[in-house]
């Protein structure tokens, strides 16, 4: 079992979820915003790793951002896996829950209940079912080629007309459509340059384009 | 003719209350400052909603929330407690208020609706759990609005927004469910076993539940912790995982 946990400036949140699962791995996933900061989460890291003999990793993220993070937590989530995201902050937490969420790994979180500790269950999955605005399994639709030639190629911000340049020979009107989608899906915005449109992506973005591989 | 909008403002609120009072000075100024980005980022909105742990008295304790306090009073707003740090506690009060807040919108409005959500502020989990409750919601039972395949339109925009920078979050079906009582029933499938032996284990176990081992089958295998090859059926990686975890936590 492969723990992934994100790490703030609270040692027992971590710890507590290490001793009751007895994982044979953790991957801690930490950072900071400020010196202060820093300080804090480092003095954590070092006490958990000097409380530990099991296989450590220490991955650094952003604390501030979302997409750069849901592409660096992908990478260490397997079938094993299971996803501590009480510690580190709110961006932290949700870019690892929503990764799990993704891969339909357990997520848990730490709560104190009358003064005990207890471990519980976030229950979420993604659904793959027919209510999303998109086949997200169906990698060839024209709106993943829309957000993968957005991210790859043109480094996540494109002119409309150059993405549809790119997509090859499609319909105008299935391209409008997919971009209508990626927008109602809050996964790309538009916005205005003169008279071009330009298309952004949105982090949501590299969460769909991560979110099956893993390692 | 022009089709009018209402937009509502969602998001959690907490405070710190620490005996290091300079921390939590400092914690509540962010708190109070998150909570302003985030209610600048959805620019105009028509009512406010604000989940809480604490009512709004026990905030006007603190310094660091009066600006807060004294610009919502004149905003249409209602305050709502609900217990931030349990998932489940809050995902289902912010279910409840949501669907009626809706319900009420699809029998009575004409206007579009849209959903700001500011998920910067409050415990984490809440926080969360805020988010999950309206994706659910939106997607279990006002699809045809989301989707604009209904006349009037919904949209829901989840952010979270510090320190100037606004992340944009996906709207996107996730599930919130678990049944522990099917996901117990891992525990049989440790070593591969027949299907038919797997189901007969499982009718002695359940009898009065018609059907309960297809319905065990079917949620297993679609969350891929479950697979069957030759007559036979077995857990995967991922089922196993999950066992090992529902038993160490003390789910089941």
């Amino acid at each position: 079992m492969r723990l992934l946990s994100t790490v703030g400036w609270n040692v027992e949140v971590v710890s507590y979820v290490i001793d009751v699962l007895d994982p044979d791995e953790v991957v801690f996933f930490y950072g900071f915003v400020s010196e202060e900061d820093k300080k804090k989460v480092l003095k954590v890291l070092k006490t958990l790793e000097e409380s530990y003999t099991i296989k450590i990793r220490k991955v650094q993220v952003n604390p501030m951002a979302l997409g750069e993070n849901f592409e660096k937590m992908a990478r260490w989530i397997s079938d094993e896996s299971v996803a501590n995201i009480t510690g580190g902050t709110k961006i932290m937490s949700f870019a690892l829950a929503l990764n799990a969420a993704m891969r339909g790994i357990p997520i848990l979180y730490v709560v104190t209940e009358d003064g005990k500790r207890k471990i519980l269950r976030v229950p979420i999955i993604f659904s793959e079912g027919m209510r999303n605005f998109f086949r997200i399994e169906n990698k060839n639709s024209v709106a993943m080629r829309t957000l993968r030639i957005l991210v790859e190629d043109f480094r996540g911000r494109a002119r409309f007309v150059k993405l549809k340049e790119r997509l090859g020979k499609i319909s105008s009107s299935t391209v409008s459509d997919a971009k209508r989608r990626l927008l109602m899906a809050n996964l790309i915005r538009e916005e205005k340059e003169g008279k071009e449109k330009i298309i952004i992506a949105n982090s949501g973005a590299y969460l769909l384009l991560n979110g099956g591989d893993g390692n | 003719m022009e089709v009018m909008e209402i937009r509502i403002f969602l998001s959690p609120l907490t405070f710190y209350a620490y005996e290091n009072r300079e921390s939590a000075r400092e914690l509540n100024r962010e708190e109070s400052q998150k909570f302003l980005e985030g209610l600048r980022n959805a620019e105009k909105y028509e009512k406010v909603f604000i989940f809480s742990s604490y009512s709004q008295e026990e905030f006007e304790r603190f310094r660091e929330f009066e600006e807060i306090l004294s610009k919502i009073r004149s905003l249409n707003f209602k305050w709502i407690k609900t217990d931030l740090v349990h998932y489940d506690k809050t995902y289902t009060r912010v279910y409840g208020i949501v669907d009626d807040i809706l319900s009420s919108w699809e029998e009575e409005s004409k206007e579009n609706m849209e959903i700001y959500m500011n998920l910067s502020c409050g415990h984490k989990i809440g926080a969360l759990a805020l988010y999950m409750a309206v994706l659910n919601l939106v997607h279990e039972k006002y699809y045809g609005y989301l989707s604009r395949k209904k006349g009037k339109m919904l949209r829901v925009r989840p952010y979270h927004a510090e320190r100037k920078i606004v992340e944009e979050l996906p709207v996107m079906n996730f599930e919130n469910e678990s049944h522990r009582d099917y996901e117990r029933c891992l525990g049989y499938l440790l070593k591969p076993m027949d299907i038919g032996i797997f189901k007969s284990l499982l009718r002695e176990e359940e009898p009065t539940i018609k059907n309960f081992g297809d319905k065990v089958i079917m949620y297993l295998s679609k969350r891929g912790y479950i697979y069957s090859k030759n007559g036979k059926i077995g857990i995967t990686p991922k089922g196993r995982t999950l066992y090992e975890v529902l038993k160490k936590i003390g789910e089941i």
